[in-house]
């Protein structure tokens, strides 16, 4: 389990797992409610255990379509659950994970016994999680001293700009970039 | 890495059946542990859907809260010692051939040609092997199908060369390939490329000689394979073993798994 989310903040810096961070980190910049980081984390804990236990894996362009969902609600409701809801769910579906051994071992047993990894890929998925919410909330203080609030418009961008890309059909276009771009740094 | 690009948009009936059946009592339904998860999805769903006699005040709390306790019993499923309450195939990557063995032959000292026997038996057989689809090509080959191996115990895996998962696992191949090249066993690399850069053969090949492959590779450019052998969610590196009648006989998604892998080639050589 401690591996597990120790591979998750290790992985969380490869792009494979942005889609993940980015709107953690600007989830983090937006509120300080535990309340709705709970449930971006279930959210995405629970989409991406149906995911992998190939129960319903979605289309980007459907992933694209909730994160833009939640982005527009986000901009004009403020980062409450629903908006949180619909964001975790989109970064969820729209995972594509780099799979080291913790998270191989978790879908490896998800494919016979998806009960039995459910636990081995939340741990995964919080040890993301936990980094974007990390930068997002340091960043949302390193503002405040700046004199200038968090802002829920910028953190409301995030996941709709990433929604739109997926929609639009760009997305893999810029995930193959920074794919080959990491390539190029980890060699 | 996952491949869901071309997924097909369907439920399991048996979780569709569940959500489709939501009662505010579902709790109560008796159920064995492992689908315990299963139910608190449930009752997370209707948190969400607003049940009838919720308020929104009280609403807002429980979903938290739901979110909390799905997670924790998670982590107790999966705390478990594997294969206690399942019905399912066993998780063969999790199968040590050792531990089978162990288990099989209990405390007495085990003769050395026994245990190759029970430790063989003792592999899950997953059934045949499909063939390789829609194969635009070979590099470093003189083999056309994996019909040609036949009779060879064969590690295939789909990789991608832009994959840094899949590159963490070619030091084990390699090592795995030099201790038994010159036997009954063959590696077949399919690589299957997730992004289009990965498609052209020279970069493949430039790539293979970079990073120390040097068993065949079979290009399979439009990931025919890759679906076909995964199904969806498919995954980069995915290691398969395959016995001499082309039953798969190993199975891992991602790093790791190198003993259990390197013990069940040992194994099937034998």
């Amino acid at each position: 389990m401690i591996g597990a989310f120790a591979e998750g903040i290790t992985q969380s810096l490869l792009p494979c797992s942005w889609v993940l961070l980015l709107p953690a980190v600007a989830l983090g910049v937006g509120t300080r409610r535990a309340g709705v980081f709970g449930v971006f984390a279930g959210a995405v804990v629970l989409t991406a255990w149906i995911a992998v236990a190939g129960w319903f894996v979605a289309p980007l362009w459907l992933a694209g379509a909730a994160l833009l969902a939640g982005g527009v609600l986000w901009w004009r409701l403020g980062a409450t659950y629903v908006p949180a809801a619909l964001v975790g769910v989109g970064s969820a579906w729209a995972w594509r994970p780099c799979v080291g051994p913790e998270l191989g071992e978790a879908l490896t047993t998800a494919r016979y016994d998806p009960a039995a990894a459910l636990g081995g890929l939340a741990m995964f998925l919080l040890g993301v999680v936990a980094v974007g919410l990390a930068f997002g909330l340091a960043g949302g203080v390193l503002l405040d001293r700046f004199g200038k609030q968090p802002s829920n418009k910028v953190g409301a961008a995030v996941p709709a700009a990433l929604g739109l890309t997926m929609v639009l059909g760009v997305y893999p276009t810029l995930a193959s970039a920074f794919a080959r771009w990491s390539t190029t740094l980890w060699a | 890495m996952i491949d869901g690009r071309e997924s097909v948009l369907a439920v399991s009936c048996r979780v569709a059946a569940r959500i489709d059946g939501i009662q505010p009592v579902c709790h109560q339904v008796r159920v064995p542990a492992n689908e315990g998860p299963v139910i608190l999805v449930q009752g997370l769903l209707s948190s969400l859907s607003g049940g009838a006699a919720v308020s929104s005040t009280r609403m807002k709390r429980l979903i938290p809260f739901s979110v909390l306790v799905v997670m924790l019993v998670g982590a107790c499923a999966s705390a478990e010692p594997a294969g206690t309450e399942s019905t399912a195939a066993p998780a063969p990557s999790s199968t040590s051939t050792t531990t089978s063995t162990s288990t099989s032959i209990g405390s007495t000292e085990p003769d050395p040609v026994e245990e190759e026997t029970v430790a063989e038996e003792s592999l899950p057989d997953l059934g045949p092997a499909d063939e390789l689809r829609g194969i635009d090509g070979w590099l470093q080959a003189d083999i056309e199908s994996l019909d040609d191996l036949r009779g060879k115990v064969v590690v295939v895996q789909f990789w991608t060369f832009g994959c840094h998962n899949c590159k963490a696992t070619l030091p084990n191949l390699e090592a795995l390939y030099a201790e038994h090249r010159g036997t009954d066993f063959e590696i077949v690399g399919v690589h299957s490329p997730e992004f289009d850069y990965e498609k052209d053969p020279d970069a493949i090949a430039a790539a293979a000689e970079d990073l120390g492959v040097t068993w065949p590779i079979a290009l399979d450019t439009a990931r025919q394979s890759f679906r076909s052998w995964q199904g969806s969610p498919a995954y980069w590196p995915r290691t398969y073993v395959l016995d001499r009648e082309g039953h798969i006989r190993f199975d891992h998604i991602g790093e790791g798994a190198y003993e259990e892998l390197n013990e069940t080639v040992a194994v099937l050589l034998k």
